[in-house]
């Protein structure tokens, strides 16, 4: 890469970072709960959203894919940290959001079992438990269809139930 | 809009308002706070997060030329790697990356694919895959028996252990019940991608390689997997001595 090149590259990534990166770290910071985190998170999922060149779309695409992107990557390192590879010192649980339609017994369970699904059905329990989405409007930001969240969740919710009284999640 | 738009939809409002959102917005006090937040927050990424972390993103993103020299290198470390017989063993689908070496000690020799070892041996594997992916190891034997290794169920459920790439897993693998004898091979499967793969499918598909001494030491890999999955597998032979 030339130097007029570099500066080009350069230019674009401020431009892009300054415009979306406090995007990703509210995000990240909503997962992690931890600032120090949060910040090395924010990096890292921004280099990735650089790597597939999709930031200069409508806020209508992009918003959703920054959501995705930033949703799989903290949740994979929450896991990663529960399995002991890193710490998180002063990490927070998630702080459950009062979504509408969302009944209390459900919330409660979220954040007790979410670590026992993989990370496809714990973006779903997070974003209609702790974000508040709408089903059809998670379906979008994941990419995935309708019947995908919906049968996701109530996996979820009944694996939660069997979790709450003593058993393993039905497989 | 009469309901509290989810935190995705904040942001693009927050971006874009719109005259449907406005009334909500501007009533709803707990949505008030939300985008006070949100502000804030814009804030310090400004203050304390884009100023510590640029000069990386910029690094991080930048297209990355490979020299010719530096494949020639690779090209030479992968033949004398060969040359020696190290014991690095790659199969399945991917593209070599999975790697996974074998030992009857931890300081002992890695160990070839075949190798007669004592039938009361235990094994250190050590287990590195080049992408991030969800690891499992299992082992099968002649009589079509297939053992869950790795991770351990009071570790992970039905769920395999995230990797990161480049990460070297170590993992101790007892020797056979009983110190029987014959075939076994260790597979190691890691799925990359965020979909889940549960000890239950990847025991479903290793019994299909059936029992018999020949078709396990025929199989390479596993069957039936999901594409994402790299595999690698090492044969031994269990001897009496």
């Amino acid at each position: 890469m030339d130097e007029r090149q570099g500066g080009d590259h350069r230019t674009r990534v401020v431009r892009l970072y300054r415009e979306y990166g406090p995007v990703v770290y509210r995000r990240c910071l909503r997962l992690l709960g931890d600032e120090e985190q949060a910040r090395d998170a924010t990096q890292e999922v921004f280099v990735k959203l650089l790597r597939e060149e999709r930031l200069t779309g409508e806020d209508a695409e992009v918003l959703p894919w920054i959501y995705r992107v930033a949703t799989r990557h903290c949740l994979n390192l929450r896991r990663a940290v529960r399995h002991g590879r890193w710490s998180l010192d002063g990490g927070r649980e998630l702080e459950v959001a009062d979504p509408e339609g969302a009944p209390y017994p459900e919330r409660r369970l979220a954040q007790q079992i979410l670590a026992r699904f993989d990370t496809t059905t714990q973006a779903v329990a997070v974003g209609v438990l702790v974000d508040g989405m709408r089903r059809e409007e998670l379906a979008g930001a994941l990419g995935l269809s309708r019947r995908t969240v919906h049968r996701k969740l109530a996996r979820f919710l009944a694996g939660a139930r069997r979790l709450l009284l003593g058993k393993e999640p039905a497989p | 809009m009469t309901r509290c738009p989810s935190d995705l939809e904040l942001e693009r409002l927050a971006r874009q308002p719109d005259g449907a959102s406005a009334p909500h917005l501007g009533a709803c006090a707990r949505c008030a706070a939300r985008l006070a937040e949100l502000r804030r927050l814009s804030e310090v990424f400004e203050r304390e997060v884009f100023l510590a972390t640029v000069e990386a993103v910029v690094a991080g993103a930048a297209p990355r030329p490979v020299p010719r020299a530096a494949w020639v290198a690779v090209a030479m470390a992968a033949a004398v790697l060969v040359a020696l017989g190290v014991g690095w063993l790659r199969a399945g689908r991917g593209d070599g990356a999975l790697d996974l070496v074998a030992r009857a000690g931890p300081a002992a020799a890695a160990l070839a694919d075949g190798q007669r070892i004592p039938a009361g041996a235990a094994l250190r594997l050590e287990i590195r895959p080049r992408r991030a992916c969800t690891l499992w190891v299992a082992a099968a034997d002649a009589a079509g028996e297939v053992t869950r290794v790795f991770p351990p169920k009071a570790m992970t459920g039905t769920l395999g252990l995230p990797v990161a790439a480049g990460t070297t897993v170590p993992v101790d693998a007892p020797a056979r019940p009983e110190g029987r004898r014959g075939p076994e091979r260790y597979f190691a499967v890691c799925l990359c991608g965020d979909d889940a793969l549960e000890w239950k499918d990847v025991d479903r598909a290793a019994r299909a390689i059936g029992p018999g001494e020949a078709p396990l030491r025929a199989a390479r890999g596993i069957p039936g997997l999901p594409d994402e999955t790299l595999q690698a597998s090492l044969l031994v032979e269990r001897v009496e001595r």
